[in-house]
């Protein structure tokens, strides 16, 4: 049914003689279970096709849309022409076909069995929560499977199956009058990816907090965990690192300068295994690739989609997607125009485990969740309640801290890491979509409290 | 389009015919146009997204169904499938029956978006981003996005509701990056209106609003990072709709107190604020961005006071938790589109005005900060905790507004910053977004209300 779709999208468009034109199409099915108070609330099954036309006739047009029949392909090619001709001239060609690397983005559980992978996750949800005498007040589970295809003028023609686990999780405590929760939320590959660990860990920090303390106002050193990393670096990242940040002037890193300390190094990996924006091609169809952004330090390179590669006379580096920041796309990417962004940023481990990161410091904190990191993507500034944090004191943790802010900029930050954790996770932050990151540490940050 | 509603029609026979207690069927539609332009690119884009939701109860328990992309076949037999189910869980659903009624409109605006030419839509943006970029030297990029959607909503239940409405969505977003040096500063301002023509477009102070951006972000660039620790504080209506809306409001949707998760659920009746407070929740305020005339329940829209002069006096409630709570449902049963799940939404948020100027406001603090403009904020319904952050503030200092400051961060606890609330501004303003329900599921509202003064409150700056 898809084949034939697309075929009939390209056929419309080759009937209106245009000559320059992608056809972006998904085909997703989604299981969305929700739960409340530990149990199943609703079950929505979700299925849909989409598709979007990108035509170039001097201009640049798009046109989207999620019906099928003969008028509404007619209509929507029309309506990205009518755009296309009326918008500035652009010089851009579509990419041709180039070979790609292999890469793993399928779970063949929730690829063949959606409905018992969700359950399945529902029951361990509950057991932890059973198992750690916590609360499981509401969850949110969803499993993904989606089929995608590309196909232009330049006779490129690509077909992915990929699958995406996404929770929204939230443990519960109480006592002595007092409540304390921990609340989450994660996209993966497989089911796998959010480890029992990982889950009993949140049903443990939501139990802690019921004896945090508010932080004091001073300077401290710090350690991020990887979902708040994820969250901070990656939109500032995307304004330093892509082409189109560097057209917007949001841009101030320059190729050989010391941006950050010299234990930092960064990667934007496409191909990395099972990370949640891997993929063989991006959603222009251009190959995936692993690029290097900061080196020990110094800025190296930028990532391209197809329009800024040709912009700076440089190759795509694979990353023109259809993902948005703060408003996760998945089985709705056919809305969105692709955009130059990086696919998995990827922050390389240090040496030393998370323990002696944390028995180094004198005092300072150890952070496992902000309410919201939500960076200014062209400033770097941040401010961001602490929600789930532990106070560090001569090398050890002390209780548990919730209240106050951590305010900084992440240009500052970088060039202040003191330490990186041995051990890097695959994460979905809150603000952005994917990073691979391991803990990290930085000194003389400011905490704003009592 | 009738034969939408005669397919919906058919699938309530379906529903009709079998054992199910109850059943809806929605049909939603989405006709977008999008213009933006920045220094790096123009974007045109064009949306047709429709599709079916439709959702049971049988015995004790939800089932729903979102299809696109299919034929009346597909869904009919959808229809069926669904009502067969076998329900198993234990607790079972309520749902008080409502009266039935039918609802037909198609909003009324003397320039229908679907009638004004693209050419002169771009030529709006490009106009908007001339000025935005030509303030100064120091903008070195500049955003003008205009947006129009054209809902269509079409709702049948098994109680024999029949409800329709079409209605324009406009939304223009303008911003500015001034650079100097290795500093970057930015700033912003939003429109929405629902129900409403492109007369919204020519009723804007294009002029005023571009160089406002601009010179806002231009401002900034010499502006001081705010003091960090508990201060006292003046809002703007921008930031004292962030803390109605997020801090506040969250906490007074029923879904989070049937999930035992809000900080406000035994506060019913009970005072939450200082007497100068009331706070309401107007679905049907009119061609406010948040607005609609009724829900993806089929609930009629309305004002719904929240906090009357510091007294909590009701939660938002969608038909099920209307049900557990056994009250009406406040009309609060929104979902972001046909494939999302129905959550318990707020819809236009806001302080309702006093009296006080902002100079009164301001005379009598000796040293604090004002927080203007609103940049975001994230809820706690659990405790209460308070995030939001400005776009820039002003210190204060002997009663006056002295040095600028950029981004401020206000912390703590809301009901402490409402018991703090000591003077309430005599003016108003709506400002447009979407929120989220936790991290997903997006849907149009508005927040605001007057200038407010709060004895003290920790902030912090970036």
């Amino acid at each position: 049914m898809a084949a034939r779709l697309i075929n009939r999208i390209e056929a419309s468009l080759k009937r209106m003689k245009i000559k320059n034109y992608e056809v972006y199409m998904q085909i997703p099915e989604a299981t969305q279970l929700y739960m409340r108070r530990g149990e199943r609330e609703l079950i929505n099954q979700v299925r849909q096709v989409g598709y979007s036309v990108r035509i170039l006739e001097k201009g640049l047009g798009m046109a989207c849309c999620n019906q099928a029949n003969d008028l509404s392909v007619k209509r929507c090619v029309t309506q990205a022409r009518k755009m296309a001709r009326q918008s500035k001239e652009e010089k851009l060609v579509f990419p041709a076909q180039k070979p790609t690397s292999k890469v793993d983005i399928k779970d063949q559980r929730i690829l063949n069995e959606p409905e018992s992978a969700v359950d399945e996750f529902q029951e361990r949800l509950v057991e932890v929560a059973a198992k750690t005498g916590v609360e499981l007040p509401f969850a949110k589970i969803r499993a993904f499977k989606i089929r995608s295809m590309i196909a232009n003028s330049e006779g490129l023609d690509r077909e992915k199956e990929e699958t995406l686990f996404f929770t929204e999780i939230c443990y519960k405590s109480s006592g002595e009058g007092r409540l304390s929760e921990f609340w989450t939320t994660r996209y993966a590959r497989r089911l796998e990816d959010i480890s029992l660990t990982s889950i009993e860990r949140w049903a443990e920090l939501s139990k802690a907090n019921l004896n945090a303390k508010h932080p004091k106002t001073e300077r401290l050193e710090v350690i991020l965990s990887p979902q708040v990393s994820c969250d901070l670096f990656v939109p500032v990242m995307n304004g330093q690192c892509t082409g189109l940040g560097l057209k917007q002037a949001i841009s101030r890193f320059e190729e050989g300068e010391t941006v950050a300390d010299e234990s930092l190094s960064m990667m934007d990996d496409g191909l990395h295994p099972f990370g949640i924006q891997s993929s063989p091609f991006d959603d222009e169809g251009n190959p995936q690739s692993r690029t290097v952004l900061i080196d020990r330090g110094v800025f190296k390179n930028r990532v391209y989609d197809q329009y800024y590669g040709l912009e700076y006379g440089k190759e795509s580096t694979g990353n023109g997607l259809r993902q948005g920041m703060v408003s996760f796309l998945v089985d709705e990417k056919f809305k969105a125009v692709p955009r130059n962004q990086t696919s998995n940023l990827e922050i390389e481990p240090g040496k030393k485990p998370l323990e002696e990161l944390i028995s180094e410091i004198e005092r300072g904190l150890l952070v496992y969740k902000f309410s919201w990191a939500n960076p200014d993507e062209a400033t770097g500034i941040f401010a961001s309640e602490i929600r789930n944090a532990s106070l560090i004191e001569k090398g050890e943790l002390m209780y548990p801290v919730k209240g106050g802010l951590i305010a900084g900029d992440i240009f500052s930050l970088m060039k202040n890491v003191t330490g990186i954790s041995n051990q890097a996770e695959i994460v979905s932050g809150e603000t952005a979509f994917s990073c691979i990151t391991p803990w990290l540490r930085f000194k003389d940050v400011q905490v704003a409290g009592e | 389009m009738p034969e939408i509603s005669a397919v919906l029609e058919r699938v309530i026979k379906v529903f009709d015919k079998s054992d199910i207690e109850y059943g809806d069927v929605r049909f939603d539609s989405s006709t977008s146009t999008g213009i933006s332009k920045n220094v790096a690119e123009e974007n045109f884009a064009s949306g047709s997204i429709q599709g079916y939701h439709m959702r049971i109860l049988r015995d004790t328990e939800w089932r729903a169904i979102s299809l696109s992309g299919v034929e009346e076949s597909v869904v009919l037999s959808s229809a069926k499938k669904l009502t067969k189910f076998s329900p198993t869980l234990k607790e079972k659903s309520s749902y008080s029956k409502l009266k039935p009624w039918t609802f037909k409109k198609r909003y009324k605006c003397r320039k229908d978006p679907v009638d004004i030419d693209l050419e002169e839509k771009i030529r709006l943006v490009r106009e908007l981003y001339k000025r935005l970029k030509g303030f100064d030297e120091r903008i070195v990029n500049a955003g003008a996005r205009y947006g129009d959607d054209i809902v269509e909503k079409y709702f049948m239940n098994t109680e024999g509701s029949e409800l329709y409405y079409r209605a324009p969505l406009i939304r223009v977003v303008l911003v500015s990056f001034a650079k100097l040096g290795k500093k970057i500063q930015v700033d912003h301002i939003a429109h929405g209106g629902f129900g409403v023509g492109y007369e919204f477009v020519d009723r804007l102070n294009i002029d005023e609003d571009c160089r406002s951006v601009s010179k806002g972000a231009v401002e900034l660039l010499d502006a001081d990072r705010a003091p960090s620790g508990k201060l006292p504080v003046v809002l703007d209506a921008e930031m004292a709709g962030l803390i109605a809306h997020e801090s506040f409001g969250h906490g007074l949707e029923a879904d989070q107190v049937l999930r035992n998760r809000s900080f406000l659920s035994d506060m019913l009746g009970k005072r939450v604020a200082s007497d100068s407070v009331t706070i309401v929740d107007n679905s049907s305020y009119e061609s406010a961005y948040g607005s609609y005339p009724f829900d993806d329940e089929g609930v009629q829209s309305g004002k719904n006071t929240l906090v009357e002069r510091g007294i909590l006096k009701s939660f938002l409630h969608s038909r099920e938790t209307g049900s557990s709570f056994n009250v009406a449902s406040t009309g609060n049963g929104r979902a972001e589109s046909f494939s999302h799940k129905i959550f318990v939404r707020m819809s236009n948020t806001y302080f309702e005005k006093g009296e006080w100027k902002l100079e009164e406001m301001l005379e009598d603090i000796e040293y604090g900060v004002y927080l203007v403009k609103g940049s975001h904020g994230m809820e706690d319904p659990l405790g209460g905790g308070l995030q939001i952050s400005s776009v820039k503030g002003r210190l204060i200092e002997h009663g006056e507004p002295t040095k600028l400051l950029r981004s401020v961060t206000l912390t703590g606890n809301v009901l402490e910053l409402l018991r703090n609330v000591d003077a309430v501004g005599g003016d108003f303003k709506l400002d447009s977004g979407t929120c989220g329900k936790g991290f997903e599921d997006f849907v149009r509202v508005t927040s605001g209300g007057p200038s407010l003064r709060v004895k003290e409150a920790i902030v912090g700056g970036g």
